[in-house]
């Protein structure tokens, strides 16, 4: 009896130790801060602005994949790659709206839109420094401007998204003139608040400069020359911006948000964990390892040959054109790359049949025998002799062939460059045609080709076609107007019924 | 004497259940005994208890029938009783059928007890409560332990797989893998499907550490009436499981262990390097390709091609897997008047080496049960210490082994690191899959503490309370290293090394009060508990990584060795926890043995949803009709020994989903290189959405059953019809990407509805009386799977790999997929094909390329417009027979399983029949060609040329395969020792040795390496896409008890 008396005593002293506490089922989540603390001071302004920056990085935007949309599928590029969805991605045969290539840049260009989203929704409230706040709006604003801009070049009318989504946000689908439209309201807010330039710990953040060749951008897209050279007037005259005496610096880890740039895409190779959005991911590129040559990268992508001749250009003392052999890798003009002979077996050679012609813009060939996903190399995405050659362009639109003519002899007289300059006279027509073959000599691989087709309205044309056809066999596969624009994901047609598929997907 | 069992038992059973559930075990074996009154004096008699092989049983209970004058046998199997003249003796042992034997006039009385493969008499553990398996009103399916511990399985859920029906096992041969349970089909679209396990009162996910060999009973719960007590765990089924316990009497020690080979059942046929490069260059020309440029090594006659390297990548890759288990346990106890105590002590060792170079599981297990009664207190406790290092595979090497290239040598001492790889000669991006495993070192450590102590007191003979307090704690370490050097073409950084480690613990606390009301009025029996429960779940880990490992003078792989200095290691962790508080209660009540009812209630509150809907009340209810207590019934029929109609319905709920998933948070983990330093400047931003309003699922479930045990138990039938309803299932679909938040953490919401229905069968027939034993277990199960509703904004779940789509008026994750009419022959064919208003539909296609159907008649073949659903997810029809039979210390048992109805999109055939020049080919099947025409496999064309992709290896009903097989799932054969040979080691001692045969025939149509397999999760299902087949082991054993 004793004994029961005790275990009886046992017993009740374990139910004591179950007893209720009343806060038992209020968790809060250790890990992650709630939304409702953070959004609170300007050094979460500070970090939401820096966030939308880091989705340039992925993998999906221009890390890698924006690349295959403006690069690998022009007539500048071709593929071999075994890669069947890939494949059929960059030479039009691409039936499979599910396909990733699309699908994963739609998502992740959105993915910056709903973080600059964030920011114009929070940080107004935040009380902090009144400019600083304006600044980080107007950053938020061009970002968001920035994946606009590229996604309708690629997808044409899109669901445009200006406020902070959430699970039920759904948006109607508008014309390209309306994201265009938006795109002007925004970046002409951005400019006025963004500063013309940074201290040494913000460089690379977007400024005024950026904004405004953006506008520029948007306007040449539209045709709108007198618009689109009052911006690349106001870039120009306010000789903020020069072209390097280099043309290779450009496209080097060595000499990155130089004078000549406008805006470029940070990238450091510090990191080689893959992935995103975590403690110690990668910042790195991974269009080095994807264009890279073989024996180094993966050569999804490599170069139509006619581009080499088109590098037909000589220098004041007779060579060829210094861009070509800055641009390509080819047996004739590198004939050792990454240390490697390009051709032939010997000497650890990499093998490649000596017809082939590759990428070498933003490889690290300069800096070391080898690829990885993680270069560290900027991708310059408006760059000062583009906004050049922008404005030469528009100007020969107005009608003024002749004013166009200073504009491109600065381009292809840049010191490590110094072609003989042109003269004579131009018609419109003449000059439209020189001013392809030099924007296609200084700007090649550099993904401005699909914008400028799209602006030439070569897929619209049948003398454009042809020429694409002449020049790289993939567009034989390109149908118009299927072929101009990427299939919208197949997931976001069955989820938001209001959606239109692009024509003929 | 049949007929007097009803009057007996309402003397004995109030006796009995008051003893429930202290003393099952002697409740089970009172209730076969029988009152006499007319009893002459007595006289001693002897004899000898055998079991079916001829062995002394020891600890056999011998009882003169209605007195309570009882004796057990020695270590041999032998008694002596005092028993009158015309007594009859009740023999009766745990397992074994009791047998009843009239003495008459005889001294010696030897009986051979069969052993009880029905099981009809057991209890059974139905939620809180126990229930004689006859009173059962609910669809539970007992697993028979003994006989499924006859395939050599690591882990108990494989064992379920055809021999439980209404159970669905889907698993792979990967050692250390869990396989997927689904009781009852898949009734959640957006959590764990998996059922909740309950290991001697203790609630685990972490099956994976059980010794098989431990388990003493194991019964699943499938209905509504039996789970709802779970509350919010129940929705999935619950599989309860009870451990061994040491017996009064002398201790025992028993000892097993087999060790055994495995091997792939079956490999592709693919071709070598001279067929290879023949059908390679072919590809090229055919897309009007020069092969030279690209695949120069497949040109014969040219100096590139070289055979003088022809590997078979599955030769090289595949070996014999070895596996290995060894457990020895050491039980007893003592039974006195009030008191009684009991101990068991069980170590085991497991290990498997799989079937490639790498993957292992190897397992330690140590486990305590011991138990302590005394008065009216008694005290129960168990505990498993487990220790598990597993090597995982690397990347996709079951893709990889088919794809690359027989002209590559698997090691090439002129690569970075030694591995052949693709080159300039030979085009090929596939990893090398050996490489793969040597270089890349995944592994998981893990150390686990599962247990309970369980308390109980009886205030009286009717009302006992109850406190179980259990843990379940693992601790894990992962381990994820690269050695250096390449193993495929394209990788040119010169140091690949690398270390991550993730170490972490999970905790789960469970503490359980119960009061127990335990009573029988007359004909009345009222079985009622209450009950309060808190469970809480902490999980936290800390993860590292550092990369530049020196080779010099061997790996080092710890953090500090990471040694290069422009990659600093970097660290992180998360901290998670998840609280629940419950109010439940259940009541079994019956008249006469005869009606009977079930009630259950449970009130969950929990930390995982929004704060508004925390709790929920689940609830079930049961009817049973034991049609054959009645006297109208008994007389008619009186081969019945039993037959009862039941039915139930209830409600239960699942909580499975992430936590805190209800608040939306910030991602403070993002950088940013900015200035001139690029130095990573700290970003923050809300990456996904919360869900607002999220609550349990709930699933309604409908059961009707039936139970039927006729001529003398040997014949014996379970049948049930369900249909379950899942209301208010959490749906996470993809929100549409312009939201911004694709690949998150969808936000879940409680909209949709799925419902399963279908048929359980369970037949079987034994017949053990005789020296010569058979029996056999049929069990039959089908199941229709299909969502009813679904998001209002979003009616559409797109699959892994956009090949499967969940919609309503569609099972599950339903293949969606291109159809394949054919292969076109002529260029006319071609330009026959058209739509309805004369448009070509596929203008581009060539004779030999895929036809593929124009479902919406819109002239062209798009993803958009001309996919739909084909095939089916779930079998139709799954079953399994197990057949057995023994004969003087042999015995045999057969074991079939299959399923029907279900198709497989075969992924891994894409990579040797896509006729794309850059694999590896499949030599059974023949491309298309203009004089060997075939209406199946299009002609040969790499993708990448001139003319464009021929779209030929699209996503189509080309790849879908008949998922059907039967399969000679087990065949073991075992020889018991006389005892004549093996009392010499002890009295009581046993020796059997057997081997055992798994996975040795299958019949089916499907061309894969395995048509068992798991798919790739919930909307992935039915797609084989490369996972580790399952294997064929053969084993041999021996089984000693002393």
């Amino acid at each position: 009896m004793k004994f029961t008396k005790i275990s009886m005593l046992a017993l009740a002293g374990l139910l004591a130790t179950t007893s209720c506490k009343k806060d038992l089922l209020d968790q809060v989540n250790p890990t992650f801060p709630g939304t409702g603390q953070f959004w609170k001071s300007q050094s979460d302004a500070n970090q939401g602005v820096l966030a939308i920056y880091s989705g340039q990085q992925i993998f999906s935007t221009y890390s890698l994949y924006w690349h295959f949309a403006t690069t690998g599928r022009t007539d500048e590029s071709f593929t071999n790659t075994p890669d069947a969805g890939l494949n059929q991605y960059l030479v039009f045969r691409q039936i499979s709206t599910t396909d990733a290539r699309s699908a994963f840049l739609w998502n992740d260009l959105y993915r910056m839109i709903f973080r600059a989203n964030q920011v114009l929704t929070n940080v107004p409230a935040i009380s902090m420094d009144a400019t600083l706040k304006k600044q980080y709006l107007a950053e938020a604003l061009f970002l968001r401007s920035l994946c606009y801009y590229d996604l309708t070049l690629l997808f044409g009318n899109l669901p445009l998204v200006t406020t902070l989504a959430n699970s039920e946000t759904r948006v109607p689908q508008v014309a390209q003139d309306q994201v265009y439209a938006q795109l002007v309201t925004d970046l002409t807010a951005a400019k006025a608040d963004l500063p013309l330039s940074y201290d040494a710990t913000n460089l690379g953040r977007a400024t005024k400069g950026a904004a405004t060749a953006l506008l520029g951008k948007v306007y040449m897209q539209q045709r709108k020359w007198t618009e689109a050279s009052a911006q690349f007037t106001e870039i120009i005259g306010a000789n903020r911006y020069s072209l390097v005496s280099n043309y290779a610096d450009n496209f080097t880890e060595a000499n990155e948000n130089n004078s000549e740039s406008i805006y470029e895409v940070q990238f450091s190779g510090v990191n080689k964990t893959f992935g995103q959005d975590f403690v110690g991911a990668a910042e790195g590129n991974e269009r080095a390892q994807f264009f890279g040559p073989p024996g180094i990268g993966f050569t999804d992508v490599e170069v139509r040959p006619w581009l080499f001749s088109e590098f037909s250009d000589r220098t004041a003392t007779g060579g060829s054109d210094p861009r070509r052999d800055a641009t390509l890798f080819s047996a004739v003009g590198t004939p050792t790359i990454y240390g490697r002979p390009f051709a032939g077996t010997a000497n650890n050679g990499l093998n490649i049949n000596p017809n082939r012609v590759l990428w070498r813009k933003y490889q690290n060939d300069r800096s070391r025998g080898f690829e990885d996903f993680f270069s560290g190399i900027n991708i310059r995405l408006i760059r000062y002799a583009d906004v050049l050659l922008m404005q030469a362009e528009a100007l020969n639109e107005l009608g003024r062939p002749a004013d166009a003519l200073p504009l491109i002899n600065q381009v292809r007289q840049r010191p490590s460059v110094n072609l003989t300059p042109l003269t004579g006279t131009y018609t419109q027509a003449t000059m439209r045609q020189q001013l392809r073959h030099e924007r296609i000599t200084e700007l090649a691989g550099e993904g401005m080709r699909w914008s400028d087709l799209v602006r030439y309205q070569s897929f619209k044309t049948p003398e454009g076609l042809s020429e694409l056809r002449a020049r790289d066999a993939d567009f034989n596969n390109f149908i118009s107007p299927r072929n101009e624009l990427l299939p919208i994901p197949q997931t976001e047609i069955d989820i938001d019924k209001n959606l239109r598929q692009n024509p003929g997907f | 004497m049949r007929k007097s069992v009803p009057k007996m038992r309402r003397l004995v059973l109030p006796a009995a259940l008051s003893c429930l559930p202290l003393q099952p075990l002697l409740a089970h074996a009172s209730a076969a005994t029988e009152m006499r009154k007319d009893t002459p004096a007595a006289g001693p008699v002897t004899g000898r208890i055998v079991d079916e092989k001829g062995q002394g049983l020891p600890g056999v209970n011998v009882l003169v029938k209605g007195t309570n004058v009882g004796t057990a046998t020695n270590a041999d199997g032998r008694y002596t009783i005092e028993a009158p003249a015309g007594a009859t003796l009740v023999f009766s042992y745990i397992g074994y059928a009791s047998q009843e034997v009239a003495v008459g006039d005889r001294a010696t009385v030897d009986v051979a007890l069969a052993p009880d493969a029905r099981s009809l008499s057991d209890v059974v553990v139905v939620g809180y409560l126990t229930q004689d398996r006859q009173n059962v009103t609910s669809a539970v399916s007992s697993l028979n332990v003994k006989e499924a511990g006859k395939t050599p399985v690591p882990t108990l859920t494989q064992a379920f797989q055809g021999r439980v029906a209404g159970v669905q096992v889907e698993n792979t041969g990967s050692p250390g893998a869990t396989p997927n349970v689904l009781i009852r089909g898949v009734g959640s679209t957006g959590t764990n499907t998996n059922p909740l396990y309950v290991i001697d009162g203790l609630w685990t996910d972490n099956i994976r550490n059980l010794s098989p060999t431990d388990i003493e009973s194991t019964t699943v719960l499938k209905d509504a009436s039996s789970t709802a007590v779970y509350g919010s765990r129940g929705a999935n089924g619950v599989v309860v499981i009870t451990t061994k316990r040491g017996k009064g009497g002398e201790p025992q020690v028993s000892a097993n262990g087999y060790i055994g080979v495995e091997s792939i059942y079956r490999k592709y046929n693919l071709t070598n390097h001279s067929e290879w490069a023949d059908r390679s260059a072919q590809a090229y020309r055919n897309a009007g390709l020069d092969p030279t440029l690209r695949m120069p090594g497949a040109v014969k006659g040219t100096a590139a091609y070289s055979d003088a390297v022809d590997t078979d990548w599955q030769k090289e890759f595949f070996r014999t897997g070895k596996v290995q288990d060894y457990n020895l346990t050491f039980s007893g106890g003592s039974q006195g008047e009030k008191s009684a105590t009991n101990f068991l002590i069980s170590a085991g060792y497991f290990n498997q080496d799989g079937i490639v170079r790498g993957p292992s599981f190897e397992r330690y297990n140590v486990r305590l049960n011991s138990g302590f009664t005394r008065g009216k207190l008694k005290i129960t406790q168990s505990a498993l210490l487990t220790h598990i290092n597993t090597t995982l595979l690397n990347e996709v090497p079951f893709v990889d082994v088919l794809a690359e290239l027989p002209g590559i040598p698997v090691y090439n001492p002129a690569n970075f690191g030694g591995y052949g790889y693709g080159s300039a000669n030979l085009f090929n991006y596939s990893v090398n899959p050996i490489g793969a495993q040597e270089i890349l070192n995944r592994t998981q450590r893990n150390n686990l503490l599962q247990g309970n102590v369980v308390g109980e007191f009886a205030f009286t003979d009717w009302l006992s309370y109850r406190l179980n307090l259990g843990i379940d704690q693992q601790d894990f370490y992962d381990k994820n290293a690269r050695k250096e050097g390449y193993i495929r073409l394209g990788e040119s950084s010169p140091n690949t090394t690398y270390l991550f480690e993730n170490r972490g613990t999970s905790t789960f606390l469970l503490a359980e009060n119960t009061l127990n009301f335990n009573k029988r009025f007359g004909d009345h029996s009222v079985n009622a508990l209450l009950g309060y429960s808190e469970q809480r779940t902490k999980f936290d880990n800390a993860t590292a990584n550092a990369t530049g490992f020196s080779s010099q003078p061997q790996y080092f792989f710890v953090l500090s060795q990471g040694l290069n200095t422009a990659t600093p290691a970097n660290v992180g962790g998360t901290i998670d926890e998840f609280t629940k508080r419950s109010y439940f209660s259940q009541l079994n009540y019956d008249y006469k043995n005869r009606y009977l009812v079930t009630g259950s209630f449970r009130r969950d509150g929990s930390s995982r949803f929004d704060p508004t809907r925390r709790y929920a009340n689940f609830g079930a209810g049961s009817l049973g009709w034991r049609i054959s207590e009645e006297d109208f019934f008994k007389n008619a029929l009186p081969m019945v020994n039993n037959l009862k109609l039941r039915a139930s319905y209830g409600v239960n709920g699942n909580d499975q989903i992430i936590n805190y998933a209800y608040q939306a948070v910030v991602n403070r983990g993002i950088f940013y290189p900015l200035g001139t330093g690029q130095a990573l400047v700290p970003a923050a931003t809300q990456p996904g959405l919360e869900s607002r309003g999220i609550r349990w699922e709930s699933r309604y479930t409908t059961d009707f059953g039936l139970d039927l045990a006729m001529l003398d138990n040997r014949l014996t039938l379970s049948a049930d019809y369900y249909i379950s309803d899942t209301k208010g299932t959490l749906v996470s679909p993809p929100l549409p990407g312009y939201i911004g938040t694709a690949g998150i953490n969808q936000p879940y919401s409680n909209v949709g509805e799925l419902r399963n229905q279908g048929f359980e069968l369970a037949l079987g027939y034994h017949e053990s009386r005789k020296a010569f034993t058979y029996g056999a277990d049929l069990t039959l199960t089908t199941l229709r799977n299909e969502v009813r509703r679904l998001s209002d904004i979003q009616p559409v779940i797109p699959g892994d790999l956009g090949v499967t789509r969940t919609e309503v008026g569609q099972p599950i994750s339903r293949l969606y997929l291109l159809d394949m009419v054919g292969v076109f022959q002529t260029q006319d064919e071609i330009n026959n094909y058209r739509s309805a208003d004369g448009k070509i539909i596929q203008p581009l296609a060539q004779p030999g390329d895929v036809k593929f159907r124009d479902v919406n008649g819109d002239g062209s073949i798009t993803y958009s417009g001309d996919r739909q659903f084909v095939g089916r997810p779930f079998p139709t029809l799954q079953g399994g027979l197990n057949l057995t039979a023994g004969f003087n210390g042999i015995d045999v048992s057969v074991f079939w399983q299959g399923q029907t109805g279900n198709d497989i999109l075969n992924v891994t055939r894409t990579s040797v029949e896509n006729l794309y020049g850059d694999t590896n080919f499949n030599r059974d099947i023949t491309p298309w060609t203009a004089d060997n025409r075939s209406n199946t496999t299009p002609r040969l064309v790499y993708g990448g040329g001139a003319e464009g992709v021929k779209n030929n290896e699209l996503a189509s009903t080309r790849w879908v395969e008949d998922g059907s097989y039967l399969r000679l799932k087990n065949v073991q054969i075992g020889y018991t020792f006389p005892k004549t040979l093996t009392s010499k080691i002890s009295g009581s001692s046993t020796v059997r040795v057997f081997v055992t045969g798994r996975n040795i025939v299958t019949f089916t149509k499907y061309t894969g390496f395995d048509p068992e397999t798991p798919g790739t999760g919930l909307f992935g299902r039915g797609l084989d896409n490369g996972t580790y087949p399952n294997v064929r082991t053969f084993t041999g054993g021996v089984q000693v008890n002393f």
